[in-house]
């Protein structure tokens, strides 16, 4: 006769079985419910949920205050992202506006200066594979090398070709359908927002207006857009987290690849709601509407110290997220509060870090925002942290030292996220630990060698969607 | 990314079965002496536990984001406490048994 006995007797085991029945079925009780697939298709967020401890706003808000009565358009040659000679500002009488022109002249020269020396000492990140890495990611950046496209888009194939009806469903199934495509052709999340008396501030006139015409047409650089036009299908344009980070070396790459998919899933899209039996142009890539307020006012991401979009799941390590306005009818999407703005407050290491390489920030470092700019190349009608644009040298040193944006591997970074959603006690805490925990830039030269070397079965930050 | 999917689903499936077959065999190895542990040791056990797992969570993926030097730090800031929230419980019920 056997001499083992189990402990375990019949009583407890079958218990056991009977709370882990219970707990599967508690579980299930407790995920939500939704009536059959139609009816989860049919929210405007399908397919996509923000994480639990994101917040939604009311329509025209964003997690900065906005004040629509005083907030303006951008008028002719005030574009802060345009190169100085078209500020618009009468710079022979702003000894500020020179000053800081020639300092980022002189940043820009010493930037390229720190690339030629390591670049003649053959220093990782410098060397010629790593200038061939950067030759090639620049291939189709912006759309070079792309056939031009009118602004109504290219030639496709129409439900009145197929002698069919176009599309139709609700505005909430129409969301819900464009951010499936979207995801598939690379923008990882989109937004919508109609476009009213105020929203349309958000498109400059030198870009485009709107009239009472059945079809779009340019008059000059300026798109003229239908009325019936009237959502605004914003999606988002990623870049690899890490390469952002490697600036100077030629190994800052996450930029072209950005800017490479962005006219590529512009076309796709627009090609998608075409064939659908409906309208789709753009104004302008990234201005008409400007991508961070049209990424605010949608809800893919919020407005930060830095004056770019910061994204809960990306940080600011995001390319931009521009738009197509169409007569597709789209359910508009909330704006979001993740706590990320109110984390600025306290932080900080984004001009800090601006700072301590090119020595004079354009990044406002004050701890409560403002509604007094520092010139035209700012928004009025926005209580922000006033970036200085003139001194700005679009390095990206600033996006890659900011606590959110980090790869999302580590569950430490949702935990900060989520507590920095609710209060904002342990804020200066966190930043400081932050910094502490070295998270942000390490140029050293096996940092730079080891990325030639990394484990292709499960690096994943080659792609944007991810 | 199905591949990194596969690799820390496998490694989590693996410590959550050896965790639960863990804390069957602690339970069991319990009743069977009839030592009698309180709530807050059980309490205490548990923050221990989930301490310890957040700590090789932020150590091994700390690595994978090339941030070694905070994947470290991780490991020391949720690994002390979670050696000294386990030590607790582990101590007061070795003597009882002792």
């Amino acid at each position: 006769m056997s001499k083992w006995h189990s402990t375990v007797s019949r009583r407890d085991f079958m218990k056991t079985i009977g709370l882990t029945g219970a707990g599967i079925g508690a579980a299930a009780v407790a995920a939500p419910l939704v009536g059959d697939l139609t009816e989860l298709g049919a929210s405007p967020t399908a397919g996509y949920q923000n994480a639990w401890y994101v917040k939604e706003l009311d329509y025209e808000t964003a997690s900065v205050e906005i004040d629509w009565s005083i907030f303006q358009k951008w008028e002719g040659g005030t574009d802060p992202g345009a190169p100085s000679g078209s500020l618009g500002y009468n710079a022979p009488e702003d000894p500020d506006l020179i000053d800081s022109l020639q300092y980022r002249a002189g940043v820009s020269a010493t930037l390229a200066k720190i690339q030629e020396d390591n670049r003649a000492a053959n220093k990782p990140g410098y060397q010629i594979r790593d200038f061939a890495l950067d030759q090639g990611s620049q291939f189709l950046s912006f759309g070079r090398g792309l056939q031009p496209l009118p602004f109504t888009g290219g030639s496709v194939t129409t439900p009145e070709n197929l002698g069919v009806p176009r599309w139709s469903g609700t505005p909430e199934e129409a969301t819900s359908m464009c951010r499936a495509a979207a995801h598939f052709y690379g923008s990882a999340k989109i937004g919508v927002f109609e476009l009213t008396e105020n929203t349309k501030k958000l498109i400059g006139s030198e870009y485009a207006r709107f009239e009472n015409v059945s079809e779009p047409y340019e008059d000059g650089r300026v798109k003229v857009i239908p009325n019936s036009y009237r959502w605004v299908l914003v999606y988002l344009v990623r870049q690899p987290v890490e390469m952002i980070k490697r600036y100077p070396s030629f190994q800052y790459l996450s930029h072209n690849y950005g800017y490479m998919y962005g006219p590529i899933i512009q076309e796709r899209l627009r090609r998608f709601i075409k064939c659908l039996g409906y309208h789709a142009v753009e104004a302008n890539q990234s201005r008409a509407p400007m991508n961070v307020g049209a990424g605010a006012i949608s809800g893919i991401g919020e407005l930060c110290r830095i004056s770019h979009q910061l994204t809960p799941e990306w940080g600011p390590i995001i390319r931009y997220s521009p738009a197509l306005i169409t007569d597709l009818p789209l359910a508009p999407t909330k704006p979001i509060d993740s706590g990320a703005f109110r984390f600025c407050k306290d932080c900080a290491i984004c001009g800090h870090a601006c700072n301590g390489i090119n020595g004079w920030t354009p990044i406002n470092l004050e701890k409560e925002p403002t509604w007094e700019i520092t010139g035209p190349w700012n928004r009025v009608g926005v209580k922000a942290y006033q970036f200085y644009w003139p001194r700005d040298y679009f390095c990206t040193f600033c996006q890659s030292s900011c606590p959110w944006g980090t790869h999302n591997l580590s569950n430490i970074h949702e935990m900060v996220k989520a507590i920095a959603s609710y209060t904002t006690v342990f804020n200066g805490f966190f930043a400081s630990m932050d910094h502490e925990f070295g998270y942000g830039r390490h140029h050293t030269d096996k940092y730079f060698n080891d990325w030639w070397d990394r484990d292709l079965n499960t690096w994943y930050d080659d792609t944007i969607l991810h | 990314m199905w591949t990194t999917f596969s690799n820390w689903t496998v490694m989590w499936i693996l410590i959550f079965f050896a965790l639960g077959v863990g804390l069957t065999l602690l339970v069991v190895w319990i009743r069977s002496r009839q030592i009698s542990v309180s709530w807050w040791e059980w309490l205490l056990g548990a923050l221990g536990l989930v301490s310890l797992l957040v700590a090789v969570q932020n150590f091994v993926t700390g690595f994978a984001e090339l941030e070694d030097d905070a994947a470290w730090l991780l490991l020391a800031t949720f690994g002390v406490p979670a050696i000294i929230l386990l030590a607790v419980p582990v101590t007061r019920i070795w003597r009882r048994v002792r």
